[in-house]
C-alpha cells in the first residue's frame, strides 16, 4: 500500500473537492435532512406527550430517578469534548497532522453541545418552565440558587458553547472568505457577513493566529470544568456509588474518550460519503487511534478505581 | 374548590351558557344557593362515632365549605355544602382518647365514594348481574310495605329474616325490636373474626358474656396468646394507647410483653419474647404456665387440676423449652400487675373454648381480675343485658348457617355481607338465591347486595345518627352517639327510621314507643344522669358524642365477678383435611387494611402499606422462606392453595415470622364485586375454610383447615409491595 | 420531632393520617407497583433471624426536617429551602420538577407526581383547603404539617401568648394510637419533644452524613 502521508492534493484542488458538498447539493442530501427530520419530529412528538400526559409515562421511578435523560445528557456533553478539547491540545502542541480532523471535532462538539443541553430541559417535570433556571432579573427578584450545581451546568454549558463556537467559527474565517470569493447571489452575501471582511493579508492572519492561541489555552479549562460540574451533579448527593471524589476526572476522561471515537465515527463517515479519502488520510485515524487507546487505558482505571472505593469501604 | 376544577367548572358554565338556547337545560352547571349558613373557610369540629369496626371510637369531624354537584328537582348543579373533611379521635372519648387507626381515618371515604348508591334501586336484570333501574322512594317503600303484608297476610312473619353487620348499638336494639314486633325472628349477625367463643368463656369463667377489657396500661408484664390487639383484634385503639403507657407512660418502669402465637403478627412484631407455639396448642401452655407458678408456691391455685401441665408434659404439646416454660412463668408471678389476654387465632380452633378457659384460669391465679394492671369488663348499661342474653342464648354463629338452611322468604340485608364471608360450605350464596325477595340497606354493590331485588340505601355515618355501645375498650361506660355532621349527599334514607317508616304503613301496622330512631336515643340519653349540675344528659352527650360515667353510675351493672373452675383436661385440636393431602396449617387472619374484607373499597387503605409484607393493592399468602425452598417457590411466584373445600392462588411473600408447616392469607381481597377499588382483586381466601365448629360453642372455627400448596406459575406483577418492595432492602444496605 | 420506637406498635395509622390531612393522592396499584405510590411517611420494617428466633422492628419514616438537608442546596430554584422555624420547607409552585432533590435525600421522603394527582368524584371533597394541591411534575414531601404549624402561631399571635408546649400536633402525632410521635419545640429545653431527644435511647439516623435532622428516635429496647 502506498503511504502518501502529507502529500496534499494541489491547491486548486483542494478548493473544489471541499467546496463541491456546499455548491451542490444532492438528492441524498435531502434524504438524509428528511430521515433526521422525521427522527426530531419523532422526540418531539414523545415529548409532547410526556408533557400532556405526565411524566409518568417515561420509566422513571425510585430510585432511578433520572434515567435515559441524564445518560443522554452526560453522553452528548462527553461527545462535544471531540471537539474543542482535542484541537484545542492538538494546536497548542502543534500536532502538524491536526489539521485535517480538527475542523470536524469542533463541528461535533458545538452540535452535541447543543443537544446535550436540551436534555435537561426535556427531563423536567415542568419544562414550561424551564427558564426559572436561568438567572434573569423577574419582576420579584428571585434568582435562581447559585448553590445547585444545575445552575453550574447552565453557566458552564453556556460558556463552554460560546468557546466552542467562537473556537469553530475563528479559524473559519478565512474559509468563509474563499466561500464568499467563489460564489454568486445570496450565498455570497451570508458569507461576505460571516468572512468579516477577510483579505488574508499577513496582519489578519497574526490577529487570527495570536486569537486561537488565546482561545486554545482559555478552552481547555473550560471544556475540563463543563465536565466536572456534569460530574458534580452526581457527585453532590450523598447516594451510595455517587458520592466520589473521582468523580470529576472519571467524568472528564470518559468525554474525552467518548468523544474520540465519535470524531473517528464522523471522519469515517465524512471521507466516505464526501469522498475526502486525499485529506483524511490513514494517518490521521492512526493517530486518533493511538489517543484513543490512551484515553481507554485511563478511563479504564477509573473505571477499576470506582470499585476500589466500594471495596475499601466494604 | 380548588383552581383547576374552578376554571373547568367556570368553563362547563361559560360553554354550556353559550349552548342553552339549543342545548337541553340539563346540560347546564348552576350554582344553587345554599341551605346552610356557611362561614366561607372557617372549619367546624363535629363529633362523630367510627363505623369501622365494633370498637366504637369517637370521632371529632373537621367540617367546612365545599362546592358539591348535586342533582335537584332533575338540574345538576353545584352547591356550596358543609362537608366533612378529616375524621380525627374524640380527645376525651374513653375509648380512644384522640386515637385513632388506619381504617377509622379512612371511614370518611365512604361517604365520597365513588361508587356509592345514591338512590333507590330495583332488580331490572337476573339476580346476581348488577343491573338495577332507578326508583323512587315512594316507589321503594311502597315495594317493602308490599313485601311485608304478603307475608303477614299469610301469617308467615317468622319467614323474615335480617341480617346484621353486628356491634352492639341502640340502632341494633331497634332494629331487633321492630323485628319482634313484627313477629320475626332477631336479626342474624355474622362475623367471620367474631369473638363468641371468648364472651362464652368469659361468662363461665367470671359471669360475663363480654369480652374484657385490660388495664395495660398498669400492667407490669402482658402475655398474650394471638390476638392482634395492636392491630385489628377488639378495641385496638384503646390498647395500643394503653399499651404505649405500659411500655414509656410510667418513668422508671417499663412492662414487658411476651407474645405466644404461630405466625408473627403486628402485635407480635412488639413483643420483647415472641414464643411461636404449634395452632391451637396456646391453653396448654397457659395452663403450663399456671402450673408452675401454683406449684412453686408464687400464687395459691387449684394444683390438683393443673397436675397434668408439668413444663416437661406442655412441651411434648407446644414444643416450648421447659426452661423457657419456667422462666416466663416466674417472670408473670415476679412482675405483679401481671396480664394474660387471649383472642383471635387460639379461639379459632375447635378446642378454642379450652384455651380461653386457660387463660381466663392463668388470669384468675394471677389475681388480675378487677385489680389494677388486669382483667376488666366495660360496665354495660342495665337495657343491653338483655341484648346480650340473647346473643348468648342463640349461641355463636351458628345463626348464619341455621338461617341459610331455614330458607326464609324475605330477607333484609343491613350492611352484612355473608355471601364474601362465610365459608363455602354453608353455601350462603345457593341458599340467598332462593329467597324470593331480597332487600338490601347497603350503600354499595357488595356480593351480597348484589343478590338484592329491591335496594334501599341507607345514609352514610356522617350523614345520619350513629350511636355505639362498646362492650369493651374503657374502664369506664360508654355510650357513643352523635347526630349527623352534614347533610345527606343523596337520595338516601336512615335504615331505621325506613323500617319505622315501613312498619306504620303495613296493614297491620307496627309500632314502636319511637317515631324514629333520633327520638329513641334522645328517650334513652334523656333518663341518664347529666353531668353538669341542672344540665340535660341527652343535649351533653349530643355535644361531646357520647356519654361516660364513672364506674359507679346508676345505669352501670355493678361486676359480679367470680372466676369459676372450668374443665382443664387437655382437648387436642381437630384439623379439616388429611395430614398427609394437606400437610400445612392455614392461617386466614383479619387483614390490617380491611379486617374482614368490608373496608377494601377503601383507596386509602387499599394503598396502605401492609404493616408486615408492605403489600399494598394485593392479596398474597404468607410462606416461610424454608417451606418455600423445599417446594421451589420463589417471592412473588403465583402458589395455588388447595383445602377440602377448594383452590384459590395468591403470589407467595417470603415471611421468616411463620411456622414452616403453617401458611397464612390476609382474609379482605378477593371481592368479586365490590367497587372499582375492590373488584376482582386477588381470590377470597375465606374460599378455602373448612366448616369446622368450635366443639363446645358450635363457633365457626376458621383457623382449623389443612391445606397444601403448590407452585402454579411465574410472578404476574399482581403482587405489589411497597416502593417495589426495593427500598427498604436500599436502606438496609446502608 | 421525637418518635418513641419503643410505643411504635407499627399500625399504620400515621400513615393514612398524613394522606388524609395532607390531599395526598392514591396513584392506584399499576403506579404503585412502579414504585410511585405516595408515603410522606411510612412504617419501615426491619427483619432479623430466622423462624423461631424471629424479631421485627417497625420504623416511621418521615422527611427529617435536616438542618443541614442536603435536598436543599441543589434545588435550582429554592423550591426546598430552610425557613426562619427550622423546617425544610418545600414551594410546590416553584418546583419545576428536576428531581435532584429526590436523589439527594439521602432518606427518600421525596415523592414526584408523575401525573396530576386525581380524585375520582366525589373524593375530592375530602380535601383539606388549607393545603396545597400539586400538580404533575412537581417534588412533595412531608411538611411537619406546616399549615398547623402555622394556624396555632397565628391564633397565639392573635392572643398575644406564645404557643403551648403540646399545642401544635401534626396529623400523624394526633392519629397515632400509642403516642409513639411527638412534636414541639426542640429550642425551647423544656419542652416535652427536647425532653425526649435528650434521652439515653435518642438518635438519629443516617446521623454520620451530616445532615443534622430534627427527628430523633428513641430506641426500642430490649428485654
Ligand atoms: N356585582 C359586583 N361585582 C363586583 C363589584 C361590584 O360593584 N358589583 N365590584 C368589583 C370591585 S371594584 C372589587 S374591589 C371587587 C371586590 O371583591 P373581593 O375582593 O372578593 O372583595 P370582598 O368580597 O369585599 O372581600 C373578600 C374576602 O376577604 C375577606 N377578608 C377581609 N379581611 C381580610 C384580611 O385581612 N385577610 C384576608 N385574608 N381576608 C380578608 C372577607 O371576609 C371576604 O371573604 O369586586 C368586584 N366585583
Ligand atoms: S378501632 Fe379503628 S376502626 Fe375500630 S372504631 Fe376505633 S378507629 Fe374505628
Ligand atoms: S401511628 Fe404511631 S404506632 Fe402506628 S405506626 Fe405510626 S408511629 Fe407507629
Ligand atoms: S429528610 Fe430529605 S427531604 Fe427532608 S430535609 Fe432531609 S434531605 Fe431534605
Ligand atoms: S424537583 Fe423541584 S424541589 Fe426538587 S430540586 Fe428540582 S426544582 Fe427543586
Ligand atoms: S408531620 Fe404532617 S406531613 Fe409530616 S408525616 Fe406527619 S402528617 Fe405527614
Amino acid at each position: 500500500m502506498a503511504r502518501r502521508e502529507h502529500a496534499h492534493p494541489p491547491p486548486a484542488r483542494i478548493n473544489d473537492d471541499l467546496l463541491r458538498p456546499l455548491m451542490r447539493t444532492s438528492w441524498r442530501f435531502y434524504l438524509l435532512v428528511a430521515a433526521f427530520g422525521c427522527v426530531v419530529a419523532a422526540g418531539l412528538t414523545f415529548w409532547f406527550t410526556q408533557m400532556y400526559l405526565g411524566f409518568g409515562i417515561s420509566g422513571i421511578r425510585w430510585p432511578v430517578f433520572w434515567g435515559f435523560y441524564v445518560t443522554n445528557f452526560v453522553f452528548w456533553i462527553g461527545i462535544s469534548h471531540a471537539g474543542t478539547l482535542i484541537s484545542a491540545i492538538l494546536r497548542l502542541v502543534n500536532a502538524g497532522w491536526r489539521r485535517p480532523v480538527t475542523r470536524c471535532a469542533e463541528v461535533i462538539t458545538v452540535f452535541a453541545l447543543m443537544i446535550g443541553a436540551l436534555f435537561p430541559i426535556i427531563h423536567l417535570g415542568r419544562p414550561w418552565l424551564a427558564f426559572w433556571l436561568f438567572p434573569y432579573p423577574s419582576e420579584r427578584l428571585i434568582w435562581p440558587n447559585f448553590r445547585s450545581p444545575l445552575v453550574w451546568d447552565f453557566f458552564a454549558i453556556n460558556t463552554y458553547l460560546i468557546g466552542s463556537v467562537l473556537f469553530l467559527l475563528l479559524p473559519a474565517i478565512p474559509d468563509f472568505a474563499v466561500v464568499r470569493d467563489k460564489s454568486t447571489g445570496l450565498r455570497r452575501a451570508v458569507y461576505r457577513a460571516l468572512a468579516l471582511g477577510w483579505r488574508g493579508t499577513p496582519k489578519q492572519w497574526h490577529r487570527l493566529e495570536s486569537a486561537m492561541q488565546v482561545m486554545a489555552v482559555a478552552i481547555l479549562p473550560v471544556a475540563v470544568s463543563v465536565h466536572t460540574i456534569v460530574s458534580f451533579d452526581f457527585s453532590m448527593a450523598p447516594v451510595p456509588m455517587w458520592q466520589s471524589t473521582i468523580f470529576g476526572p472519571y467524568f472528564v476522561a470518559g468525554a474525552i474518550f467518548s468523544g474520540i471515537a465519535a470524531l473517528v465515527i464522523a471522519m469515517a463517515v465524512l471521507r466516505r460519503f464526501l469522498h475526502l479519502e486525499d485529506y483524511l488520510q490513514p494517518v490521521h485515524f492512526q493517530n486518533l487511534g493511538k489517543l484513543l487507546l490512551v484515553m481507554a487505558l485511563l478511563w479504564g482505571y477509573f473505571v477499576f478505581n470506582e470499585r476500589l472505593v466500594t471495596y475499601y469501604g466494604n | 374548590m380548588d383552581r383547576r376544577s374552578f376554571i373547568k367548572l367556570t368553563a362547563i358554565t361559560t360553554s354550556s351558557a353559550a349552548l342553552a338556547s339549543c342545548g337541553n337545560p340539563e346540560n347546564q352547571l348552576i350554582r344553587f344557593v345554599p341551605d346552610e349558613d356557611i362561614v366561607p373557610g372557617i372549619a367546624t369540629w363535629k363529633p362523630s362515632v367510627c363505623p369501622a369496626c365494633a370498637a366504637g371510637c369517637g370521632l371529632t369531624v373537621r367540617v367546612m365549605d365545599a362546592d358539591a354537584e348535586v342533582v335537584r328537582n332533575g338540574q345538576a348543579g353545584v352547591v356550596t355544602i358543609h362537608a366533612a373533611k378529616k375524621l380525627e379521635g374524640l380527645p376525651d372519648h374513653p375509648v380512644n382518647r384522640g386515637g385513632l387507626c388506619a381504617r377509622g381515618q379512612s371511614a370518611i371515604q365512604i361517604t365520597y365514594h365513588p361508587d356509592r348508591l345514591t338512590q333507590p334501586l330495583r332488580r331490572s336484570g337476573e339476580r346476581g348481574d348488577g343491573r338495577y333501574e332507578a326508583i323512587s322512594w315512594a316507589d321503594a317503600l311502597a315495594e317493602l310495605v308490599r313485601q311485608l303484608d304478603t307475608l303477614q297476610a299469610a301469617g308467615n312473619q317468622k319467614a323474615l329474616a335480617l341480617l346484621s353487620r353486628g356491634g352492639v348499638s341502640h340502632r341494633a336494639l331497634l332494629v331487633d325490636q321492630f323485628l319482634a314486633a313484627y313477629g320475626a325472628p332477631a336479626a342474624v349477625s355474622f362475623d367471620l373474626f367474631g369473638d363468641d367463643v371468648l364472651r362464652r368463656a368469659n361468662a363461665l369463667s367470671f359471669g360475663r358474656f363480654q369480652l374484657p377489657t385490660f388495664d395495660l396500661a398498669n400492667a407490669r408484664c402482658v402475655i398474650n396468646f394471638g390476638s392482634d390487639f395492636l392491630g385489628t383484634w377488639n378495641s385496638p385503639v384503646s390498647q395500643a394507647r394503653a399499651y404505649g403507657e405500659m411500655r414509656q407512660g410510667r418513668p422508671g418502669v417499663r412492662g414487658l410483653f411476651v407474645q405466644v402465637e404461630s405466625r408473627m403478627s403486628q402485635t407480635g412484631a412488639n413483643a420483647d419474647e415472641w414464643v411461636p407455639v404449634p395452632p391451637g396448642t396456646e391453653g396448654a401452655l397457659a395452663l403450663g404456665l399456671a402450673h408452675v407458678i401454683v406449684a412453686n408456691g408464687l400464687r395459691p391455685g387449684d394444683g390438683a387440676a393443673l397436675a397434668g401441665y408439668m413444663p416437661a408434659q406442655v412441651q411434648k404439646i407446644t414444643g416450648v423449652d421447659p426452661r423457657r416454660i419456667e422462666r416466663i412463668a416466674r417472670t408473670l408471678a415476679e412482675a405483679s400487675p401481671a396480664v394474660a389476654m387471649i383472642g383471635g387465632p387460639p379461639l379459632a380452633h375447635t378446642n378454642g373454648l379450652f384455651s380461653a378457659l386457660a387463660v381466663n384460669r392463668l388470669n384468675a391465679i394471677l389475681g388480675n381480675v378487677e385489680q389494677p394492671g388486669g382483667v376488666f369488663f366495660t360496665a354495660q348499661p342495665e337495657m343491653f343485658n338483655a341484648f346480650r342474653l340473647k346473643a348468648e342464648a342463640t349461641g355463636a354463629s351458628g345463626p348464619l348457617a341455621a338461617l341459610a338452611a331455614s330458607s326464609p322468604q324475605m330477607l333484609l340485608v343491613d350492611g352484612a355481607n355473608p355471601v364474601f364471608e362465610a365459608p363455602r360450605a354453608w353455601t350462603v350464596r345457593e341458599a340467598f338465591e332462593k329467597v324470593p325477595f331480597i332487600a338490601s340497606f347497603g350503600s354499595f354493590l357488595d356480593e351480597t347486595s348484589a343478590l338484592a331485588d329491591l335496594i334501599l340505601p341507607d345514609h352514610s355515618f356522617l350523614e345520619s345518627w350513629v350511636d355505639a355501645v362498646p362492650e369493651s375498650g374503657s374502664l369506664v361506660p360508654v355510650m357513643s352517639v352523635a347526630p349527623r355532621v352534614m347533610r345527606p349527599l343523596y337520595q338516601t334514607r336512615a335504615m331505621p327510621d325506613v323500617l319505622l317508616d315501613a312498619g306504620r304503613r303495613l296493614a297491620k301496622p307496627v309500632t314502636l314507643p319511637w317515631p324514629t330512631y333520633e327520638e329513641m336515643l334522645g328517650s334513652v340519653f334523656a333518663r341518664l344522669p347529666a353531668a353538669a349540675e341542672g344540665g340535660d344528659a341527652w343535649s351533653e352527650a349530643q355535644e361531646k358524642g357520647g356519654w361516660w360515667g364513672e364506674p359507679s353510675t346508676p345505669a352501670a351493672t355493678p361486676a359480679r365477678v367470680a372466676v369459676a373452675p372450668g374443665a382443664t383436661e387437655w382437648v387436642p385440636p381437630q384439623f379439616d383435611g388429611d395430614p398427609q393431602q394437606y400437610p400445612l396449617y392455614f392461617l386466614p387472619y383479619p387483614s390490617s387494611q380491611f379486617r374482614d374484607g368490608s373496608l377494601a373499597h377503601l383507596p386509602w387503605l387499599q394503598e396502605m402499606p401492609d404493616p408486615l409484607t408492605s403489600g399494598m393493592w394485593s392479596a398474597w399468602v404468607e410462606i416461610n422462606p424454608a417451606t418455600a425452598g423445599r417446594l421451589g417457590i420463589a417471592e412473588g411466584d403465583i402458589v395455588e392453595i388447595a383445602s377440602s373445600q377448594g383452590t384459590v392462588r395468591a403470589p407467595a411473600v417470603m415471611f421468616p415470622g411463620i411456622a414452616p408447616d403453617l401458611v397464612a392469607m390476609p382474609v379482605g381481597q378477593g371481592h368479586r364485586t365490590f367497587t372499582r377499588y375492590a373488584s376482582g382483586r386477588g381470590d377470597n381466601p375465606v374460599s378455602l375454610i373448612a366448616p369446622m365448629r368450635e366443639s363446645a360453642t358450635g363457633a365457626l372455627a376458621w383457623a382449623a383447615t389443612r391445606v397444601r400448596i403448590t407452585r402454579a406459575g411465574d410472578p404476574d406483577g399482581r403482587l405489589i409491595l411497597f416502593a417495589g418492595g426495593m427500598r427498604e432492602h436500599v436502606e438496609e444496605r446502608r | 420531632m421525637a418518635v418513641d420506637l419503643d410505643r411504635c406498635t407499627g399500625c399504620a395509622a400515621c400513615v393514612t393520617a398524613c394522606h388524609a390531612e395532607n390531599n395526598i393522592s392514591t396513584v392506584g396499584d399499576d403506579e404503585a407497583s412502579r414504585g410511585r405510590a405516595k408515603h410522606w411517611i411510612r412504617v419501615e420494617r426491619y427483619w432479623e433471624g430466622e423462624f423461631p428466633d424471629v424479631r421485627l422492628t417497625f420504623r416511621p419514616v418521615m422527611c427529617q426536617q435536616c438542618n443541614n438537608a442536603p435536598c436543599e442546596p441543589v434545588c435550582p430554584t429554592y423550591a426546598s429551602h430552610h425557613t426562619a422555624d427550622g423546617l425544610n420547607a418545600q414551594v410546590y409552585n416553584r418546583c419545576i420538577g428536576t428531581r435532584y432533590c429526590a436523589n439527594a435525600c439521602p432518606y427518600n421522603v421525596r415523592f414526584f407526581d408523575f401525573f396530576n394527582p386525581s380524585w375520582d368524584k366525589p373524593l375530592q371533597l375530602q380535601l383539606n383547603p388549607d393545603v396545597s394541591l400539586r400538580e404533575v411534575g412537581v417534588m412533595e414531601k412531608c411538611t411537619f404539617c406546616v399549615q398547623r404549624i402555622k394556624s396555632v402561631q397565628i391564633q397565639a399571635k392573635a392572643e398575644q401568648r406564645p404557643v403551648r408546649d403540646g399545642e401544635i400536633q401534626p396529623a400523624c402525632a394526633q392519629a397515632c394510637p400509642s403516642r409513639a410521635l411527638v412534636f414541639g419545640d426542640l429550642d425551647d429545653p423544656e419542652s416535652e419533644v427536647a425532653r425526649l431527644s435528650r434521652s439515653p435511647r435518642g438518635s438519629m439516623l443516617l446521623e454520620d452524613l451530616g445532615t443534622r435532622p430534627n427527628v430523633t428516635y428513641l430506641t426500642r429496647l430490649e428485654a
